[in-house]
């Protein structure tokens, strides 16, 4: 077996390893429609696929894939408001057609909530939701962890704000 | 409770208590969500691995490979205005000729391969950039049944209508300047003989 072929093999497993981490991502920071959806999902594999031979098992492969989902997400959110015309791939809607076949108004709300937040906050509580421990948080926001836990407490208050804002109104 | 036996909560307990069961309960809708993400990735294995073709990356990435091209040509374009520059006499205005030259020129190189690189990447390569693991547009088309906005599908020949323009301003800017830079070389130099053959009469 060449070598190309085994690091292909061997990239293939960890995204498949990873869609759950990365469909959540690409949910949580679109606006959950199909062509969205997959432009975000592409990019991030896109991306991936770039830095995997810079990766060298310095973090766990979950984390570094956390690290460069929510970058790429991060970067695609600052470009869509700065270009929002060009990213427009339509694309294969199987697995999102699954999702939105019944959707749950309960997970919009959700989405809707995390949406008003700013970008560095929605990462960080997206990690939080997703059961990841604060160290954790803090090797992938390349932060500590007694930041990590600031931001978090700050970030629940804000969400009270926001909630209230939003639906008692 | 205080020391009467009262209970006393203070309006920051009750925020904690808020934010505790508002996080409660987006938690267990983030568990939910999570969980049908799985179960929809487990019904839709097979089609998902199908959005992975494998492309080789290229060994140097055609940005880099751009970069070098966009040096290379300015390194000859300096070499030619340099030329040029050594064979004339008026020198005040031939070094300002040369700066402008070499500014546009450098301008117009750049112009150009930015937007030739942004035609090819979107018409053969693929719709963004260049160089990852990315979808073709062709792939896109005969497997996804890809349905492009048109405004998508105007950006190469947007692309091409930039360059081509670019190439033009800056070939009709180029060549006004050139032919002065060669007027004036050919007076400066006529000059130059006339004044030497006149000192050599003199003599």
């Amino acid at each position: 077996m060449t070598q190309k072929k085994a690091e292909h093999i061997e990239f293939e497993q960890l995204v498949r390893s990873s869609r759950r981490i990365l469909y959540s991502v690409c949910l949580a920071f679109t606006d959950r429609k199909p062509d969205s959806i997959n432009d975000l999902y592409m990019e991030i594999v896109a991306n991936l696929w770039h830095g995997w031979p810079k990766f060298h098992n310095e973090s766990s492969p979950a984390t570094w894939v956390y690290r460069i989902a929510l970058n790429t997400a991060g970067m695609e959110l600052r470009k869509r408001r700065r270009w929002g015309w060009l990213k427009t791939y339509p694309m294969d809607e199987s697995f999102v057609a699954s999702l939105a076949e019944d959707p749950d108004p309960r997970i919009e709300e959700l989405y809707e909530l995390i949406d008003l937040l700013p970008d560095e906050e929605k990462k960080l509580l997206f990690l939080y939701l997703d059961h990841l421990s604060y160290a954790q948080i803090a090797q992938i926001a390349g932060t500590s962890e007694n930041a990590v836990k600031q931001h978090i407490y700050r970030i629940r208050q804000k969400l009270i704000q926001l909630h209230k804002q939003e639906y008692d109104r | 409770m205080t020391d009467k036996g009262k209970l006393s909560i203070k309006q920051s307990d009750i925020c904690a208590i808020e934010a505790d069961s508002l996080f409660a309960d987006l938690q267990s809708r983030w568990d939910e969500q999570s969980v049908r993400i799985d179960r929809a990735l487990a019904a839709s294995d097979v089609a998902i691995m199908k959005e992975l073709p494998m492309k080789p990356r290229p060994s140097v990435p055609l940005r880099i490979r751009m970069l070098a091209v966009y040096v290379v040509l300015f390194v000859v374009s300096v070499a030619a205005a340099a030329y040029w520059g050594f064979l004339i006499p008026s020198l005040a205005f031939n070094a300002l000729a040369l700066v402008v030259s070499l500014v546009i020129e450098l301008i117009y190189i750049l112009l150009v391969a930015e937007c030739l690189y942004e035609a090819v990447s979107l018409i053969i390569l693929s719709p963004t950039r260049v160089g990852t693991l990315r979808m073709s547009r062709h792939y896109r088309r005969t497997h996804m049944q890809d349905k492009t906005p048109m405004l998508q599908m105007r950006r190469p020949v947007v692309a091409c209508i930039a360059a081509v323009i670019a190439l033009t301003v800056a070939s009709c800017t180029i060549t006004g300047i050139d032919d002065c830079f060669i007027t004036q070389n050919h007076l400066g130099r006529t000059a130059t003989i006339e004044t030497v053959s006149n000192v050599i009469n003199q003599l």
